[in-house]
């Protein structure tokens, strides 16, 4: 009797899949699929950060925490080697690797996710 | 009263599991029990076998010298000198728990390891036959002879080929440790579990005069550590042994960056379909825990429409390819170098922190001493150091239902369990059960990484399992059950800290207890086969 769950090794050799594999990959493509939907990123300067004309903006959620990060510089107009630290909710600062999705899901705050940006390392 | 547990034998006739009643152990690790299956009773000698207590897990089991797949190894070298020929398994480790509070580990040389509810490692020392008989022993509950002697030192055994050893790392001897005595049991096991690195230098990037064909080096690596960790030691193996010290006098440490390599097998890939045999070198991704990095690529492989057994048996060394100049710094994300590491990992447990209680002050709450000394804890591999510092960011287990099992009647038991082996009544504020949710992560094996809120504990007050999250985010993978469909066939399975884990596993006390350092219980998705 095997424990559901585990995988089951065959003996030597090679070791087709089988259907339950083609179903498996077919279940990983659906979830490789970039979600199209957006949500609203609200950017807020802390301390002597320049304050933006506009801090409320719609980012679609596949992106990489890194790409919210590259968009910020740009709508600043700060080149890459000039300091600019960011972090969620005045608290941590994610992964660069970090999806909009994971953070959204995770630490969103009515309705918005909150990107606090500074020149200098706060919480970091 | 019988309880259910589970018999894992791993040989060369492949996984067999059972279920057996009353856990009574024989010598050269075979199990016996009165409800079990005689055909999975059979262990040889050499191999291990290990026994899954009531909600226990196993971790990994050894590959035998018969498979003729496997290369040799050459021969393991224990620390004090002596040297064994690799003829029998290599590394046996058992663990795990889901909340329950024993685990049974088979060495290779028979010894037998129980965590005990004292927390302290009692070593047993070969079983024959009836475990009652084993002088100065004392029967636990399970029916299991202890001898209760506490390991001074665990033997640390290092893999070698013909061209290094590791043996230029250090490794501490884990102590004793005062705080619930299962969370410490299994707390410890992560901290302990190692992965085989195989590590070569891009040939092409070989100084001048430079030893060819010795620049591999093995190691077995702490799956709670991380790879610009790794490299001081890596550098002094190639200084003494592969590089001219004139030619090699340019080289920066900081500007070292690992690839990791799959090996010769068909990648079935999204975009496009790779043929033959194609080495595919990607970005190992330098701030994931190594022992992340090696289950990622475990639950790759078993995605590959058709792989080799010893791929798929899960313990060849994962194969990265060290190179020493130009690290490619837009797909890296992040410098590649050990203080770089060091804010990531900070930054992940403020992460953690700020995803269970909503604030980061237990984070922030530390002196700056303690920060950097968590750290070093890593660095050092030091258990003690760090969990000195993590107690106090970590939340630990409290039982809030009563859930000792009733004691099998036919193991009239000698042993009475410590009062304060099993606390239960009072909910911890401060524990596991309390936090806002527990910082969890799904990696699917070629991305994406999934993130939510897991509360641990759901709307009808039944705690959250792995299973309600597997179902919850990944239902073509791990089907609901339903009135009608109570037992859905899943399509994968989990990994976490190499373990594979029972979907009844509590989300609260993973989050407890098997989190990687950095507080996240990364759990990577592998797909399942036909049988």
């Amino acid at each position: 009797m095997a424990l559901m769950g585990s995988p089951d090794i065959h003996a030597h050799g090679l070791v087709d899949g089988g259907e339950s594999l083609v179903e498996g990959l077919e279940a990983l493509e659906a979830y490789k699929k970039k979600d199209p939907a957006k949500v609203v990123v609200r950017f807020k300067a802390v301390g002597n950060a320049p304050i933006m004309k506009q801090n409320f903006f719609k980012v679609t959620v596949s992106n990489r925490f890194q790409a919210v990060i590259q968009f910020l510089r740009k709508e600043l107009g700060w080149k890459a080697g000039e300091p600019l630290f960011t972090y969620i909710n005045l608290a941590f600062s994610p992964a660069p690797d970090d999806t909009v999705a994971n953070l959204y899901r995770s630490f969103a705050t009515e309705g918005h996710l909150i990107v606090n940006y500074s020149t200098t390392a706060a919480w970091g | 009263m019988v309880h259910s547990s589970y018999c894992y034998v791993h040989g060369a006739e492949g996984v067999c599991q059972n279920q057996v009643g009353v856990t009574t152990l024989r010598a050269e690790g075979s199990v016996n029990s009165s409800a079990a299956d005689a055909s999975s009773g059979d262990a040889r000698a050499g191999r291990c076998a290990s026994v899954w207590l009531p909600g226990f897990l196993e971790m990994e089991a050894a590959k035998t010298a018969a498979d003729p797949e496997r290369p040799p190894l050459g021969r393991l070298a224990r620390k004090d000198g002596r040297t064994e020929d690799e003829t029998s398994a290599q590394n046996c480790r058992t663990a795990g728990v889901c909340g329950s509070r024993r685990f049974l580990e088979v060495t290779k040389r028979h010894g037998w390891m129980l965590g005990s509810s004292e927390g302290r490692e009692t070593v047993c020392l070969r079983l024959d036959g009836d475990p009652g008989v084993r002088s100065g022993g004392c029967k636990s509950p399970y029916g299991l002879g202890l001898a209760s002697k506490e390991r001074a030192r665990r033997d640390q055994w290092s893999c070698s080929s013909s061209v290094a050893m590791s043996t230029y790392g250090a490794r501490h001897s884990p102590s004793t440790f005062s705080s619930p005595a299962s969370t410490t049991l299994f707390r410890r096991l992560t901290w302990e579990g190692t992965v085989p690195l195989e590590i070569r230098v891009d040939s092409k990037e070989l100084p001048a005069n430079s030893n060819r064909g010795l620049e591999c080096y093995f190691i077995q690596a702490p799956r709670v550590s991380y790879l610009p960790l790794l490299v001081p030691e890596i550098k002094r193996f190639l200084m003494d042994v592969v590089f001219d010290e004139e030619a090699a006098r340019g080289l920066k440490e900081e500007d070292w960056w690992f690839e990791s390599e799959d090996g010769h097998l068909l990648k079935w890939c999204r975009t496009h379909v790779l043929h033959g045999a194609i080495s595919v070198l990607t970005p190992a991704c330098r701030h994931w825990p190594i022992g992340l990095i090696y289950d990622n690529h475990t639950t790759s492989v078993s995605t590959r429409q058709t792989a080799s057994t010893s791929a798929l048996l899960q313990s060849a060394p994962l194969r990265l390819v060290l190179h020493l100049a130009s690290p490619p710094t837009e797909k890296l994300l992040l410098a590649p170098t050990p203080e770089a590491c060091k804010q990531a990992f900070m930054g992940q447990l403020k992460e953690a922190d700020f995803l269970r209680w909503g604030s980061t002050k237990r984070m922030t709450g530390l002196r700056k001493a303690e920060q950097d000394g968590i750290w070093e804890g890593i660095k050092e591999h030091n258990f003690d150091d760090y969990w000195r510092v993590a107690n106090k960011v970590t939340p630990t287990t409290v039982p809030t239902r009563p859930n000792s099992p009733p004691v099998p009647p036919s193991s009239a038991s000698l042993h009475t369990r410590p009062p304060s082996a099993d606390p239960q009544g009072v909910p911890d504020r401060e524990g596991a059960y309390s936090v806002r949710s527990v910082p969890v992560r799904l990696y699917l094996p070629d991305g994406p990484v999934l993130q939510d809120l897991a509360p641990p504990i759901l709307e009808d007050g039944s705690p959250n399992t792995l299973s309600d999250l597997l179902s919850q985010h990944l239902p073509l993978l791990f089907p609901t059950p339903l009135p009608s469909a109570p037992t859905p066939r899943n399509l994968g399975y989990a990994l976490i800290q190499g373990v594979l884990a029972p979907p009844e596993a509590e989300l609260a006390w993973l989050g407890a207890c098997m989190t990687g350092a950095d507080g996240w219980v990364n759990v990577c998705i592998g797909l399942l086969r036909d049988r």
